[in-house]
């Protein structure tokens, strides 16, 4: 059977986690595109902070549950020669959906950017609010192959504080009068797509080299 | 050894207050081998290097008189001619068993979607039912697991199987039923070759061919079983005599009633003088009795 995304991301997603993900992104970009319509920009920003952590939360409880059960499984998949290959697809498979997750909560700011004004700064706040997500999980899963109670806090404090400070970014550009119009323009979107696909890449890089990690384990015993 | 499906050379793995060394090893080709030890001893280690899961070692491995350990990430024909089960089940709890089936052929060229819903049907994983694909790998007992983990692996085609503790999580009809397995599997096709590990050998006798003991480590006794129960005599004596007989032997038990216990064949005559009757000892009495004189449990 030839091993495609797809399939791979189908094998080894947490399902449950994966459509509790995207469903509760919907809701709440829906949310944040009628609170940003009738509330401002603040709206918006809170809504696109708390949909970061979301998407980060679940990633960590589907890295949890495959923990307590990654041994066995893990020993399952590198019993095959196409592992690396099949893990290889799942991961960029998975950093698609992350993205496709945080995109309807982009297009919930993009819709209240248009009648607002300015498309450039809901571009860019989406690409910091990805970036941070991948950046963020990357840096967990590189500290966390196993569970570490410790890291619940650690990765929520730094969720919350990158969408914090996302959030300010994001209000000053939308905010009217604001100041920071050089903010709003393309040069800082295309950066934050840098710091987006940076993200993204150090995020496989990372997952990748935890699964390799298994072939050759740092044992102490 | 001519005719080995696996040959191992200098093979080391270390850990804080253990090392797996072996110098030499050969896994005979065309049988079912044991490899026993107690717990801790460096089985699951052992078998996790050879199936191509772990890569930290250091050591030559020479897979099917052709290939040789730095080709198994190479070519997939290693791989695949290799079928490994786990002592845990290793299927995520949240698979359903279609999705077993689903991922087996997605990571194993040649696997057989008839086959695993036939053994499946044989091993009755989804009791007097017929097949259930949508049944979860979590709503199975651990003995079904270890079940459907067998069906999987003897739904492909392979020439080897290694085996972590096949038979622990079964009850002893299925245990039966394994060796049975063992043995069709064995006879299916030319230089078909096992290799299981087990703590109780008692369980696994009737099946066994070749058998390795380990202990901390290292082999402490390896031969076919036949030999082993040559070189291996069960002796039985008076309880007068059990103090004399206490230095020849392997291992003892004694009671009012007497002793028994393992000697080499060799030292049957420095019992001479001593009443004693000698019979075959079980290959699981043999390699108590090795495993207790090497033994770091006092």
């Amino acid at each position: 059977m030839e091993l495609t995304g797809w399939k791979c991301f189908k094998a080894f997603a947490y399902r449950n986690y994966k459509i509790a993900s995207f469903v509760a992104a919907v809701i709440m970009a829906a949310m944040g595109a009628i609170g940003g319509f009738y509330f401002g920009s603040w709206a918006i920003v809170v809504v696109g902070a708390v949909i970061t952590m979301f998407v980060g939360f679940l990633d960590y409880c589907c890295i949890s549950e495959f923990n307590r059960s990654n041994r066995g499984c893990m020993n399952f998949v590198r019993s095959s020669f196409f592992a690396k290959s099949a893990v290889e697809k799942y991961i960029k498979a998975d950093i698609c959906f992350k993205t496709i997750t945080l995109a309807p909560g982009f297009v919930g700011c993009l819709a209240t950017s248009i009648v607002k004004g300015g498309v450039f700064p809901c571009l860019t706040g989406f690409g910091l609010f990805l970036g941070a997500l991948f950046f963020l999980i990357a840096f967990v899963r590189n500290k966390c192959l196993s569970i570490n109670v410790n890291m619940v806090v650690l990765e929520f404090g730094l969720m919350f504080a990158t969408a914090v400070l996302i959030g300010i970014m994001l209000l000053m550009q939308l905010a009217e009068g604001a100041g920071f119009g050089l903010m709003a323009g393309p040069g800082f979107t295309v950066l934050s797509a840098v710091f987006a696909i940076a993200g993204g890449k150090t995020l496989y890089r990372i997952c990748l080299k935890n699964f390799e990690a298994g072939y050759r384990p740092t044992e102490n015993l | 050894m001519e005719n080995s499906v696996i040959k191992i050379k200098d093979l080391k793995k270390g850990y804080k207050n253990f090392e797996l060394s072996i110098p030499e090893l050969s896994i005979p080709k065309g049988f079912a081998t044991a490899l026993i030890g107690e717990n801790g001893a460096g089985k699951t280690t052992l078998l996790n290097i050879l199936s191509g899961i772990r890569l930290d070692y250091n050591g030559e491995i020479e897979y099917f008189e052709k290939y040789s350990s730095d080709e198994i990430e190479k070519k997939p024909e290693i791989k695949e001619r290799i079928g490994y089960t786990g002592t845990d089940n290793y299927y995520l709890p949240t698979w359903t068993v279609d999705q077993v089936k689903e991922i087996s052929k997605l990571l194993f060229e040649k696997f057989d979607e008839g086959a695993f819903v036939k053994y499946c049907n044989d091993l009755a994983i989804f009791g007097q039912g017929d097949f259930d694909g949508k049944k979860k790998v979590m709503e199975l007992s651990d003995g079904t697991r270890t079940k459907l983990m067998l069906a999987g692996v003897l739904s492909r085609e392979t020439d080897l199987l290694i085996m972590d503790e096949p038979a622990s999580p079964l009850d002893p009809l299925m245990r039966d039923k394994l060796c049975e397995m063992i043995r069709d599997y064995l006879n299916s096709g030319e230089g078909k070759s096992v290799f299981f590990s087990t703590h109780n050998i008692s369980d696994m006798e009737g099946v066994t061919d070749y058998a390795i003991i380990m202990e901390h480590g290292k082999i402490v006794e390896q031969g076919f079983v036949e030999d082993l129960k040559e070189k291996y005599i069960a002796v039985k004596g008076e309880p007068g005599d059990a103090e004399a007989a206490k230095k020849i032997l392997y291992s003892m038990t004694s009671s009012n009633y007497g002793f028994e216990g393992i000697c080499l064949a060799d030292d049957l005559d420095k019992l001479a003088g001593l009443d004693v009757v000698t019979e075959t000892a079980s290959l699981f009495k043999i390699s108590v009795a090795v495993m207790k004189k090497n033994s770091l449990v006092r």
